[in-house]
């Protein structure tokens, strides 16, 4: 079984390898057969390592204790859901993982391509089979995943904190949107070597980049998501190194998102959307390098693997190759047009932009500091959780406000008689927001907090009022309903208001992360069987516990019940604390209470003989909007990225315009 | 418009502001520390302690960290394991926190104990790609209720 497996990696080694020379070759003239050769070994690719996968699943549920990660990674008495996703439990596997997700979405792209961008294919075709055979090298050489050892009974188990739903879809998911991230770089790379550098290739990846953009991001999501339910902290994001790796390019990817829009539009930032392409890939790898090379101490895994240095040289490649390619093409990459005016929708883009990368640039910055410093000064210092506080409140507020700002803005200049009209619906709800909030809620204990609430509340009247203007448009058109005309925007216009709704995701994240980082209330307390403590005007009672055990786990469970400030009973909460077997590590198993305003979430720290409980009770406001903005968001991009039956209409250049013009496109 | 003067005036500005915002930041009080391990941290001072966790550290970590005399534990260097320092914690202890996992913690080094930060302690994930166990058995019979004693 182990000789099939690297025998397969092998194959597909040699089939991406080829597929490079044949892809180069149909360059020539009357090159075609080879292209279709080329492709045909990218699919060859995709089914090799799909072999490999499944032999790598096979020794996983057969307990093939023979192979090293089944020994070190799964046990006998493993649920099979989870034994199933061992797979990324290793460092072998997860690049596997990668390898697999890689070569499946680039057939995809080259299969969707079979007939389109023929000119393109053969560097697209090159550049990805670089990357897939960089992996396949790996994984040939370097850390194979069918490594043998002498097989034993049983094997030491998945780490605990690995055994939770959303770590068995935060991997696979985060790495769709790094891999995903590969093709739009492909394309660039292809117009940049063919001199085709008119819009096509982005027209051709930009449902690849909004698919990756969003995967990204709902992988981000679920790590967060997990970290609330698993590590008992009462928190999900603590800026490390790992969750800023896949932060640093899905800010980029975001920027990019943008940025094509004013390419589309207005023929401006041509090199800018390159270089913004080459960095949101460029920085996936890095995430790679990062969680592989040791170099950054994380709350995650950071072996110190030999992968670094192999995953370094790959990317200064990527970055050298990209900047030459670039600096021989400026010529072909002139815009067609200046900027007008610095209130237009092109430079609210620009901001939009230049604030991302620059948060980009000082989650970089604070991630690799302490690399740097050691660098500079033989110190190695490291920056916490406060630097990087301080810098993204600031940027994070202004880029909610261009959010809201950014569609009442027309292209090339805004007079001031328009910005007036678009502007005084907006701020007049945002006053009269702010003061409700200063009124009748505690927002403004806080001063970001009142300061990100109300520019929401901007945000959302300017969405608002988008929809509300389109709705009365389509209504007085006549012959269809309210809720009728609300779809027809929609259905009409699918980029613009799937990028609405996006919009409107990011307003309920902002709201739920500052609800629940300034006006979380927490306290540890001890708790013997029908004592009580109140939290934030919740009280929490402890009413017994219980103890079970089988052959994977020992657990024992509190039962707390939870009335509200009123005295009245909404829920029982269940903390309990787990001892897995074959790994001997305890797990905190969190109890939480969601309701609409707040989490009411209780973790076990201990409990004694006598049955008082050490806990630890937070009463987190707002967090379910932090999730709820997750399916916003991805409803919002399924409607933008939703394919147009029919004539697809094209990307009419900017003109003097309505800032309400149905035909722009907004994500 | 002369756009290339204006744009280039801007694009400074914009530097200008976010060079500031970072050094800002960094300088805020908290924000930074120096990453040493127990052979460095040589003089009093405030630190990012990195190290491993050494035999003898509470079976149960997480109820010694929430009495008042805290958790108390020894690291060691991870090159060097002749250099160990003790430390004293209270707070969160991750559960994957016991004797052989790579630990880090902030806090305060007065020449002979580090003082750690409340719930600054964090336990290096072994989950994923490496790490073995200098004593596996150290949180044997956790769940039963808390041991007194510490693990071999």
């Amino acid at each position: 079984m182990s000789l099939v497996g690297r025998a397969l990696i092998l194959i597909a080694l040699a089939c991406a390898v080829y597929a490079i020379v044949a892809a180069l070759y149909a360059r020539r003239r009357g090159g075609e057969p080879w292209q279709r050769s080329a492709e045909r070994g990218v699919y060859a690719v995709f089914a090799s390592v799909t072999g490999a996968v499944i032999v790598f699943e096979t020794a996983l549920l057969g307990n093939d204790f023979s192979f090293a990660f089944v020994a070190e990674y799964s046990s006998r008495d493993l649920p099979l859901g989870y034994k199933l996703t061992s797979l990324w439990a290793s460092q072998a596997g997860s690049l596997l993982l990668w390898l697999w997700l890689f070569s499946g979405m680039a057939s995809l792209a080259v299969w969707l391509n079979r007939r389109r961008n023929r000119e393109l294919m053969p560097i697209v075709v090159a550049v990805l089979m670089s990357i897939g055979t960089f992996f396949a090298m790996l994984l040939t050489f370097v850390t194979s995943p069918f490594e043998t050892v002498i097989a034993e009974a049983d094997g030491k188990g998945l780490n605990p904190l690995l055994q939770n739903d959303y770590m068995v879809a935060h991997p696979p998911t985060l790495y769709v949107g790094y891999v995903g991230l590969s093709i739009p770089f492909a394309f660039a790379v292809a117009a940049l070597v063919t001199r085709r550098l008119d819009t096509g290739w982005i027209v051709s990846t930009r449902r690849w980049t909004v698919v990756s953009w969003l995967f990204l991001g709902f992988g981000i999501l679920l790590g967060a998501r997990w970290a609330y339910h698993e590590l008992g902290w009462g928190g999900y994001w603590f800026w490390d190194p790992v969750e800023n790796a896949a932060l640093m390019p899905w800010l980029v990817a975001t920027a990019f998102l943008h940025s094509i829009m004013v390419q589309e539009r207005r023929g401006m930032l041509k090199v800018w959307n390159m270089l913004l392409v080459g960095l949101s890939f460029t920085l996936a790898l890095f995430g790679t390098f990062l969680t592989r090379s040791g170099i950054i101490t994380s709350i995650h895994a950071f072996g110190e693997s030999t992968l670094g240095p192999f995953f370094l040289g790959f990317i200064l490649v990527i970055v050298v190759g990209t900047l030459v390619l670039l600096f021989t093409r400026l010529d072909d990459l002139k815009s067609a047009h200046t900027l007008e005016s610095y209130i237009s929708r092109e430079a609210v883009f620009l901001y939009n932009n230049l604030l991302l990368v620059g948060l980009a640039f000082a989650v970089f910055w604070g991630t690799m500091f302490p690399v740097l410093s050691e660098v500079a000064t033989g110190q190695r210092i490291t920056v916490g959780p406060p630097f990087f506080d301080q810098v993204a409140l600031p940027i994070g507020v202004a880029l909610l406000a261009l959010t809201g700002l950014g569609p009442l803005i027309p292209w090339r200049r805004a007079s001031r008689d328009r910005m007036v009209r678009a502007l005084t619906v907006p701020l007049a709800v945002t006053v009269a927001g702010g003061i409700a909030l200063l009124v009748f809620t505690d927002a403004w204990n806080s001063f970001w907090g009142g300061v990100v609430f109300t520019t929401c509340v901007f945000v959302t009247a300017c969405i608002a009022g988008e929809f509300v203007r389109g709705v009365k448009v389509r209504h007085a058109a006549g012959g269809v309903s309210w809720p009728g005309a609300l779809g027809s925007l929609i259905n009409r216009n699918r980029r613009r208001y799937g990028g609405y709704i996006v919009h409107l995701g990011v307003v309920v994240l902002f709201v739920g992360l500052t609800g629940s980082s300034a006006f979380t209330t927490a306290r540890d307390v001890n708790l013997a069987q029908g004592d009580s403590t109140t939290v934030a005007g919740y009280r929490f009672t402890s009413e017994s516990f219980s103890r079970t055990a089988n052959s994977h786990v020992r657990t024992v469970t509190l039962t707390m019940g939870v009335d509200d400030p009123s005295g009245k009973r909404i829920a029982t909460l269940t903390p309990a604390k787990n001892l897995y077997l074959a790994s001997l590590q305890p797990s905190t198993e969190v109890s939480l209470k969601s309701l609409p305003t707040r989490d009411l979430y209780v973790a076990l720290i201990g409990l004694d003989q006598r049955g008082t409980a050490q806990l630890s009770i937070y009463v987190n406001p707002l967090v379910s909007w932090i999730w709820f903005s997750g399916l916003l968001i991805v409803i919002g991009s399924v409607i933008a990225v939703w394919p147009v039956r029919g004539r697809v209409r094209p990307i009419t250049p900017a003109r003097d315009e309505k800032p309400t013009s149905v035909e722009t496109p907004t994500a | 418009m002369k756009s290339r003067l204006r744009f280039i005036i801007a694009i400074g500005i914009a530097v200008a502001l976010g060079t500031w915002l970072i050094l800002t930041a960094l300088g805020a009080t908290g924000a930074t520390r120096q990453h040493v391990g127990p052979d460095k941290a040589k003089g009093p001072g405030d630190y990012r302690l990195n190290g491993i966790v050494v035999r003898g550290a509470p079976v149960d970590a997480a109820q010694a960290a929430a009495t008042a005399d805290g958790l108390r534990f020894t690291v060691r260097d991870k090159k060097n394991a002749a250099q160990t320092i003790t430390v004293v914690y209270h707070g969160q202890v991750p559960d994957a926190f016991k004797a052989g996992r790579e630990i880090t913690v902030d806090g305060r080094y007065d020449g002979k104990v580090f003082q750690g930060d409340r719930d600054s302690l964090v336990t290096l994930c072994p989950s994923k790609f490496s790490a073995t166990d200098e004593n596996p058995h150290i949180n044997e019979g956790m769940p039963e209720g808390p041991s007194p004693h510490a693990a071999e």
